[in-house]
């Protein structure tokens, strides 16, 4: 395996938003270049991983340099974050026009923040990505929104920055393996002298993971993005966000049981809270951007109890799912001016083939069989019920009941045309602006084909009367 | 004692953004939170009595107390960010200004 592929997936970006700025004709090519190698390293690494890597930077080695780590997990983290990045900004390239470098920039910070094995390589690979997320949602004129975010988005990274020079008196080192090593090497347990920087760290990154009571921030920048900004942000600046937090919380985070039951509330209260947000809007990127904050609790509630592929599982069906959603809804919303679900009757049933990607990740969300999302939450339960746990299922069943009735009701509207009670016929379709079809559409079908496939495919390849969901899907992804 | 100091300046720099509702006022206690997070990222690499960490001819023994030079090149980043997270933010509020016409969050109408 060329391991150098590991640091061009930070540096080409890095590259592209330099150049970009020197030639600024040239920038959206350069952008479109960087991504295109980037989604294809993924692959590449993708298809060469034998063992896990760690690369170092500049010849110093770990723990005294910076290192890049390429493990099962960063490899998928990097797939979801390059490939879903490519998409977005190849289906909304128009809005592209003045953030190319931006753009370029948060490319690099993300691929840093889920490869970087350091914890305050962390820290600034998320205030370079924080930056370019307070740049781009201030796209769409909502400064006040923008600004109220850039605020509690800095305060929440101060925090992070705190914990983790605690941690750094605590232990004499920033490496994230160096110090998983020394934690493990002490007699006595150190949940308790690490309570501390842990809260600050889980405060700090709970703001960009729109964790309670951090996620004030969500609604006012979400609920007028664009079709690029959107997707962007609940899908893969959430991956990135996410992700690191899976990695800090299976290394650095070593939890009291008390402090994982005070966490898990917390992160159990987004779940809930956020699910009946969603179900009481009527705006569909307003429905969709508390969909994204509940499925974020899910994800840390999945962290938090030690079942990391479960909790992978979902966080790639969310951010899947949520990029064709979100993208249809913001391209919709700025077509025809308005995304609120009683104005947008029957907007499918001209529009099947995007209809049909958005029916499919809405069914892949909530979980029904034949979507990845079955396969993710089915996980999550056999887990969870493997290890005796009946409250934390109990719950998540709830919230999916809720999320189905929601979702039912989004895609009953979309695609009907009359009244309730009346019968929904094509030709009193209302005709409904759409442009940039054939692009949105392919790449749209493309996503929402993969979900498909991620939901067919196990039962395919599984020998059907020996169902053992939990160990295929942890060998079938490399057994995170 | 310096710790004291520092964590006092955090706090006094959360009060002010849990109290203040002028978008110049908010921007100043972001940066007095963050001066305060400095000063405790400089302060874990004091060392009473410790030298400057530079190899001389004089000072050049490994057995010598040396003042812990990373934070010192943390702080350094630290502050970089903070200055560009402070320029976004006056940015953002020269531009809500030209909006609305005041720089008090309370005030600005038509969200």
């Amino acid at each position: 395996m060329n391991t150098h592929l590991i640091v061009l997936l930070i540096a080409v970006p890095l590259l592209a938003a330099f150049s970009g700025v020197l030639v600024k004709k040239l920038s959206k090519i350069f952008l479109a270049i960087a991504a295109a190698l980037n989604a294809a390293s993924a692959i590449i690494l993708l298809m060469d991983y034998t063992v896990p890597v760690i690369y170092t930077v500049g010849g110093f080695k770990p723990p005294f340099g910076i290192s890049l780590v390429l493990d099962e997990y960063s490899l998928l983290a990097i797939l979801a974050v390059n490939i879903i990045f490519a998409l977005v900004i190849t289906a909304s390239c128009k809005l592209v026009k003045k953030y190319e470098v931006v753009l370029s920039v948060a490319l690099a910070a993300l691929n840093g923040m889920v490869l970087t094995g350091d914890l305050f390589n962390l820290f600034v690979f998320m205030e370079i990505a924080a930056i370019t997320a307070y740049i781009l949602t201030a796209m769409n004129k909502g400064y006040k929104q923008t600004f109220n975010y850039l605020v509690l988005g800095t305060l929440g990274s101060g925090l992070f920055l705190f914990g983790i020079i605690i941690i750094y008196n605590m232990f004499g080192s920033l490496n994230i393996m160096d110090i998983q090593d020394k934690i493990t090497m002490q007699s006595q347990s150190p949940a308790k002298a690490l309570a501390l920087p842990i809260v600050l760290i889980f405060a700090g990154l709970s703001v960009e993971a729109k964790l309670l009571p951090f996620s004030g921030w969500v609604r006012g920048v979400l609920k007028d993005s664009n079709s690029l900004v959107g997707p962007l942000i609940v899908s893969v600046f959430a991956a990135s966000v996410l992700f690191a937090f899976g990695r800090l919380i299976s290394s650095v985070f070593v939890l009291s049981d008390a402090m994982i039951i005070a966490l898990t509330v917390i992160a159990t209260a987004t779940l809930v809270l956020a699910e009946f947000s969603a179900f009481s809007k009527k705006n569909l990127r307003e429905i969709l951007l508390f969909s994204s904050i509940a499925q974020s609790g899910l994800v840390v509630v999945l962290f938090l109890n030690g079942f990391m592929t479960a909790a992978v599982l979902v966080l790639v069906n969310n951010i899947v799912s949520k990029l064709v959603l979100f993208t249809l809804s913001a391209k919709i919303a700025e077509d025809n001016k308005t995304d609120r679900l009683e104005d947008l009757k029957g907007v499918f049933v001209k529009n099947k083939m995007l209809g049909f990607g958005f029916s499919a990740a809405a069914m892949s969300l909530i979980g029904l069989p034949f979507f990845f999302g079955f396969v993710a939450k089915a996980n999550a339960l056999v887990a969870l019920f493997t290890a005796n746990n009946f409250w934390l299922p109990l719950i998540i069943l709830l919230t999916a009941v809720v999320e189905g009735a929601y979702v039912v009701r989004m895609l009953t509207t979309l695609w009907n045309t009359g009244e309730e009670g009346e019968m929904a016929k094509a030709e009193n379709a209302k005709e409904y602006k759409m442009t940039n079809k054939v692009r949105l559409t392919i790449i749209l079908i493309i996503a929402a084909l993969a979900l498909i496939a991620g939901g067919i495919l196990p039962a395919v390849h599984m020998d059907m009367f020996n169902f053992d969901i939990l160990s295929f899907l942890a060998n079938g992804i490399g057994g995170v | 004692m310096i710790q004291y100091f520092a964590i006092g300046l955090i706090l006094v720099g959360i009060y002010g953004l849990l109290t203040q509702r002028n978008a110049i006022k908010l921007i100043v206690s972001l940066n007095i939170f963050e001066v305060g997070l400095n000063v405790f990222i400089i302060s874990v690499g004091f060392v009473k009595d410790g030298l400057a960490p530079i190899l001389t001819s004089s000072a050049s023994s490994s057995a010598l107390m040396y003042v812990d030079p990373l934070p010192q090149a943390l702080v350094l980043t630290s502050i970089v960010i903070g200055v560009g997270i402070t320029a976004l933010a006056l940015a953002f509020a020269k531009k809500m200004h030209n909006q609305f016409g005041t720089y008090d969050l309370d005030e600005m109408r038509g969200e």
